[in-house]
């Protein structure tokens, strides 16, 4: 709630566009968690599957890093 | 050779298609910019061509779908976190200078979206939408409180805002601020902003009765109307949902006459993928809002069965395959 009150001090400063007036505030999200491709559809398992063979390295495990690889 | 632009840092969007690319065998390659910022492979320009590894990518590219490029995620260089940051927003810079000369020199390739409309002036499309006779909601600019009162009382009281382009998450410590939700503008606010602000976007609001959002490509457009209506809370913005209940999606089909005016603009903008915001009122007038070349589709594709991805990848192997040659 500190943070907001500053940010929308801010807006009413005129400092910051007034779409910051109350926004929305999150705690920062450090990892960034691509679903796993068997979450997203029918076919990427199989897809995924033959990728995972190559040994990925720790928290590679989506099919666009795998195909990379 | 289809090739896809993407980004590490989360694309929800592109497994999909990347499944589909997979399903339907096509010939493509996935780079992304932190790829190649950590050496994960060669890549190399000069004087006459572009390479991945040994590939040459300027002979060999036929079309590029583009989904982004490189993260401005901070990382840890040092213990000095400015120094740390100067060195990120250096490397961010230097990294899309090689992206912008990619969209200049890939002579063989047809581009989704095309580099043009990456970045295409928000004020510009709805402009642009007027001059085509799609309904706009009014909407204002302006750093000035009187102007503002104006607006609102014009308007019926009744006006949002959001940001005049794509306002970027701000962190602050360890949390994030996040300015891209649509918001209501209440009297009470006006009357505590100082006589002169931070240029701002104000719109009038339109009591929406749908909501669309319609994915395209080239000519093709795939709709899915978002139900926002049901739910206090997605009223203004269908992105803040209440995450037990989602807004419910249908698939949708637009007017032939919208379809008219949405390509004639679109091909004035040079824009040939993303998606467009539409809103219709409680009388069944439509009401366009903005374009997103490079948005979100595999929720509304999914949740509508729209099958937008196949067909997308239906029509780049076609391309790589020559059966299509300029859109």
């Amino acid at each position: 709630m500190e943070k907001l009150s500053i940010v929308n001090k801010l807006v009413l400063q005129g400092l910051l566009p007034v779409i910051f007036f109350n926004s929305q505030v999150k705690e920062k999200q450090t990892n960034y968690e691509i679903k796993k491709p068997n979450q997203i559809n029918f076919s990427i398992e199989k897809i995924n599957k033959k990728y995972l063979q190559k040994n990925l390295p720790d928290g590679h495990t989506n099919i666009l890093t795998s195909k990379m690889l | 050779m289809i090739l896809i632009l993407t980004t590490e840092e989360g694309d929800f969007s592109h497994p999909k298609f990347i499944d589909w690319l997979e399903n339907l065998e096509a010939n493509y390659l996935i780079i992304s910019g932190e790829q190649i910022s950590r050496g994960d492979v060669n890549f190399s320009i000069d004087d006459k061509n572009i390479y991945y590894n040994e590939i040459n990518l300027t002979k060999e590219v036929k079309c590029v779908f583009y989904r982004r490029w490189f993260s401005s995620t901070k990382k840890t260089f040092t213990i000095n976190k400015s120094f740390d940051n100067q060195v990120m927003k250096s490397l961010y810079s230097e990294m899309y200078e090689i992206r912008d000369f990619l969209f200049e020199n890939l002579p063989k390739a047809i581009w989704y979206p095309s580099p043009k409309s990456v970045s295409v002036n928000k004020i510009e499309i709805l402009k642009e939408a007027m001059n085509n006779e799609l309904n706009v909601p009014k909407f204002l600019i302006t750093n000035s409180k009187k102007r503002l009162i104006d607006f609102y009382t014009e308007n019926d009281c009744s006006i949002i805002t959001k940001a005049i382009g794509n306002l970027r998450i701000i962190t602050f410590d360890e949390d994030t601020i996040n300015p891209i939700y649509t918001k209501q503008v209440s009297r009470v606010l006006i009357d505590e902003l100082s006589n002169n602000f931070f240029p701002s976007f104000f719109q009038r609001i339109i009591i929406k009765k749908i909501e669309l959002r319609v994915l395209f490509f080239d000519d093709n457009f795939f709709t899915s109307a978002i139900l926002s209506q049901e739910n206090e809370m997605t009223m203004i913005d269908s992105r803040l949902y209440d995450e037990e209940i989602e807004s419910r999606l249908v698939p949708y089909e637009l007017k032939e006459e919208v379809k008219f005016k949405l390509i004639k603009m679109l091909k004035s903008l040079n824009i040939n993928i993303g998606c467009i915001d539409i809103i219709i009122d409680e009388k069944g007038e439509y009401y366009f809002l903005e374009i997103n070349p490079v948005g979100q589709i595999s929720g509304y594709s999914e949740r509508c069965f729209l099958n937008f991805e196949k067909k997308f990848i239906e029509n780049l192997i076609k391309i790589d395959n020559g059966e299509i040659i300029n859109c």
